[in-house]
């Protein structure tokens, strides 16, 4: 057959649906073609695009999953920030009211510790005075005896006769006998 | 010949003194040359004090030494006597013994072989100068 043969079976055809302009047998090769390609996608592109696009969704999926996570997760932070914070604001003012109480307690127990010390030095002042006192007095006295003694001494050497002496005896015999 | 002891020597003196008819200066002579021909010259106021001691315990004498500035008057001895006899109720004879020590002021000491006593003015100074 050759060409101008086909060209009038053509031209012959185009009275049914060639007239459509439609052609069946480029249809069914078009067809045919894109089954092959289908076919050929399929077998050796198709899978592994889906299998891709599904683990693009899987991780899209799961990155919004965890961003959600971590969204939950930081409000539930923010709530236990603020609680945390909330309880070292209480214990801070807790440490800081304590603080205030104890450095109070220490001062008052510094100023009573000094008071206590003040007084035991004014006591002891008063004692050494006392006791100066006492040991001046004393030095006084003493002196005083001696002086006494002395001119006793010297009035009794000039003054004491045998008579005086021996009345004075009798009076220190009778005052022994009478105390038994 | 073995030596006499002391407590022997005095009790022998003890006895002779108290003997009617014993002369004692001679006696008191005696002890005396014993004891220096025995070499015991340090030991006659010990016998003395024994002496003294047993004639007390023994006999009911007590030998009275007096320490006085003066003579003692009989009101004074009279006093003396009343009171060691108050002190030693045992006491039978008083016999007081006068020893004049110019050193005292005046007073007395006086030391019997039971006790003594100082009422002499210089301790009453002496207490005075320790107050």
């Amino acid at each position: 057959m050759n060409v101008s043969t086909l060209t009038n079976f053509a031209a012959e055809t185009e009275s049914g649906i060639g007239a459509l302009g439609i052609d069946p047998i480029k249809i069914a090769l078009q067809a045919g073609t894109f089954l092959i390609l289908f076919f050929l996608i399929k077998k050796y592109a198709l899978d592994n695009i889906v299998k891709n696009l599904d683990d693009r969704r899987y991780k899209i999926d799961e990155g919004l999953t965890n961003a959600e996570q971590a969204e939950k997760r930081l409000r539930e932070v923010g709530v236990e920030s603020e609680k945390v914070m909330a309880q070292a604001r209480k214990d801070g003012d807790k440490v800081v009211e304590d603080a205030n109480k104890e450095s109070g307690a220490i001062v008052q127990s510094a100023r009573d510790q000094a008071q206590v010390e003040h007084d035991q030095k004014l006591d002891e002042a008063d004692n050494k005075i006392a006791q100066k006192q006492k040991e001046v007095s004393k030095g006084l006295k003493g002196e005083a005896a001696s002086l006494v003694a002395l001119a006793t001494e010297t009035i009794i050497g000039e003054k004491l006769d045998a008579k005086k002496d021996s009345a004075l005896l009798d009076k220190a015999l009778k005052q022994e006998i009478a105390n038994g | 010949m073995a030596k006499l002891s002391r407590k022997q020597i005095a009790n022998a003196l003890a006895d002779s003194w108290v003997s009617k008819g014993t002369n004692r200066k001679d006696l008191a002579a005696q002890t005396a040359a014993l004891m220096i021909e025995e070499g015991r010259k340090n030991e006659v106021d010990l016998v003395v004090k024994d002496v003294k001691y047993i004639l007390f315990s023994k006999y009911g004498i007590v030998v009275t030494e007096v320490f006085t500035k003066n003579p003692l008057t009989d009101t004074n001895k009279a006093n003396i006597t009343t009171l060691v006899k108050q002190k030693l109720s045992s006491a039978k004879k008083i016999v007081i013994n006068e020893n004049i020590d110019d050193s005292l002021l005046g007073g007395a000491f006086i030391a019997t072989p039971e006790f003594s006593l100082d009422l002499t003015i210089n301790s009453k100074l002496k207490k005075l100068r320790n107050v």
